[in-house]
């Protein structure tokens, strides 16, 4: 698989995610059910799969947050957005560097 | 600079109150929460956290639309804002803490403007957004048709700015927004003059020291019609290796917004591959309408408020036939084009509505207003 793959990949994870955040921050947390747990979980996994262990490490924190009903749920949730945040600008980056080069290096030799 | 006890109070109260909506949920968000907020908006705002107070103010909104206009409401905006206002009150509350009066300015305040005796621009194009009911902002993409020194900075012809023009919009309003850009404005002159494709000359202005280099018309300002344009194409001028340097040299944090990091771009050659359809985005599906474009041996989403049908069909009608002239960004992976006017000899401001309107309805909107 080309980086420039995984890194597309990586995004429609991190849209994914973006959209169970957005639908925890609405509903509340305290509202979070075993289908939003175990989707969590499943997305703390892929990340760590793609080597986003920072992403993933925090989305194991607020499940631990989560199933011990503490307060610092809500902080854990703002503090891996932000992280996802940052994530997504730097995977878009990346991939649009790559494009922008391509068609520059086509561009030199036609 | 010591941290101000009571600007801790408020920042720790933000922060506070936004968790407690993440706990319990928007749904149940206790009219005390929303007097919270507004009362931290207040005092934001009088203690000068200009950021932090303009998105505690889109965050009562968003709160006061699930109630009044549910189908208005937008979840994914909602947690945007949610976030950006907690990111906000925390690096707010760690400068202060931390007696760092450079990153407080950066975080708070707005680019400084310095004042500009006079300067001649051309209006490239124009970003029109419409909140029926609420405002339309008229956003004018100029660009400098003279040289000018700010603040022992030269600025090349070409070099962009923008204007902004914000008005409040009634429930019900029968005529397009942009019937109110006939009206003249209190220096005396009309936003409309803004788009007769001639110079404008511009005294006693301000303009933002940064870029984007934002102009701030004062009571005192004048704006005169000057002569045409002789050359579009060289105000319009784009450079994609400098686009590509910036994109490079950049380093994402939480607080950026996308549309921050972003360019005027003039595409000589491009068209629609497809069809538009509604967008791909979470949240966003109902609001805007996407297609794809190739120009320069790059593809890019080309974004379009999903009500504008009228600027999808003259996009299409466009297609492959003349320039266009679009705000770009980035944004999950793609660069997405927000269109500003097509080019030929001249602009045409597509992002305008074109019909005329009727007098008689501007009027009695006026009256009622």
């Amino acid at each position: 698989m080309s980086a420039e793959t995984a890194q597309a990949d990586a995004l429609q994870l991190v849209e994914r995610l973006n959209a169970l955040l957005d639908a925890l921050a609405v509903r509340g947390l305290r509202a979070a059910g075993s289908e939003e747990r175990a989707r969590l979980a499943s997305h703390r996994d892929a990340l760590h799969d793609i080597g986003a262990a920072h992403l993933g490490d925090a989305l194991a924190q607020l499940l631990l947050d989560l199933d011990a009903g503490r307060r610092e749920a809500a902080r854990t949730l703002l503090q891996a957005r932000a992280s996802v945040r940052v994530f997504e600008r730097l995977l878009s980056l990346r991939l649009v560097c790559a494009e922008l080069r391509r068609s520059r290096a086509d561009a030199e030799q036609t | 600079m010591s941290a101000d006890v009571r600007q801790l109070a408020l920042l720790d109260e933000v922060a506070a109150a936004i968790e407690s909506l993440l706990l319990g949920g928007t749904t149940t968000a206790s009219q005390a929460t929303q007097r919270t907020l507004t009362a931290a908006f207040e005092e934001a705002s009088r203690a000068r956290f200009l950021r932090l107070g303009s998105t505690l103010r889109i965050l009562i909104e968003e709160l006061k639309r699930l109630d009044a206009a549910p189908e208005r409401f937008s979840g994914s905006r909602l947690a945007f804002f949610l976030d950006r206002a907690w990111l906000l009150a925390s690096a707010t509350r760690q400068a202060l803490l931390a007696g760092d009066a450079a990153a407080l300015q950066r975080i708070s305040a707005l680019p400084a403007s310095e004042p500009v005796a006079a300067l001649e621009v051309a209006t490239l194009g124009v970003h029109k957004r419409v909140m029926p009911g609420a405002f339309a902002a008229f956003e004018f993409r100029l660009r400098l048709a003279a040289p000018l020194t700010l603040a022992e900075t030269a600025l090349a012809v070409g070099t962009p700015l923008l204007w902004s023009l914000v008005l409040p919009l009634r429930a019900g309003l029968e005529i397009p927004p942009e019937a109110f850009l006939a009206l003249p404005q209190k220096q005396g002159f009309r936003p409309t003059e803004f788009l007769d494709k001639r110079r404008l000359l511009i005294a006693n202005a301000q303009l933002a020291s940064a870029a984007p280099h934002r102009l701030t018309l004062t009571p005192e300002s004048r704006v005169t019609l000057g002569p045409a344009v002789d050359d579009w194409s060289a105000l319009a001028g784009w450079d994609a290796a400098d686009w590509l340097a910036r994109l490079e040299a950049h380093r994402p944090d939480p607080l950026e917004l996308a549309v921050e990091l972003a360019s005027e771009v003039h595409l000589p050659e491009w068209r629609i591959d497809g069809e538009f359809a509604a967008s791909s985005l979470p949240g966003r599906e109902l609001s805007e309408r996407e297609a794809e474009v190739q120009a320069a041996g790059c593809r890019y989403r080309l974004r379009i408020d999903a009500s504008d049908s009228a600027l999808e069909q003259r996009l299409i009608a466009a297609s492959g036939h003349c320039g266009l002239i679009a705000a770009l960004h980035i944004e999950f992976g793609r660069q997405v084009l927000m269109p500003l006017a097509l080019l030929d000899r001249e602009p045409e401001y597509i992002t305008l509505d074109p019909k005329k309107f009727d007098k008689a309805a501007l009027v009695r909107a006026l009256n009622i207003r």
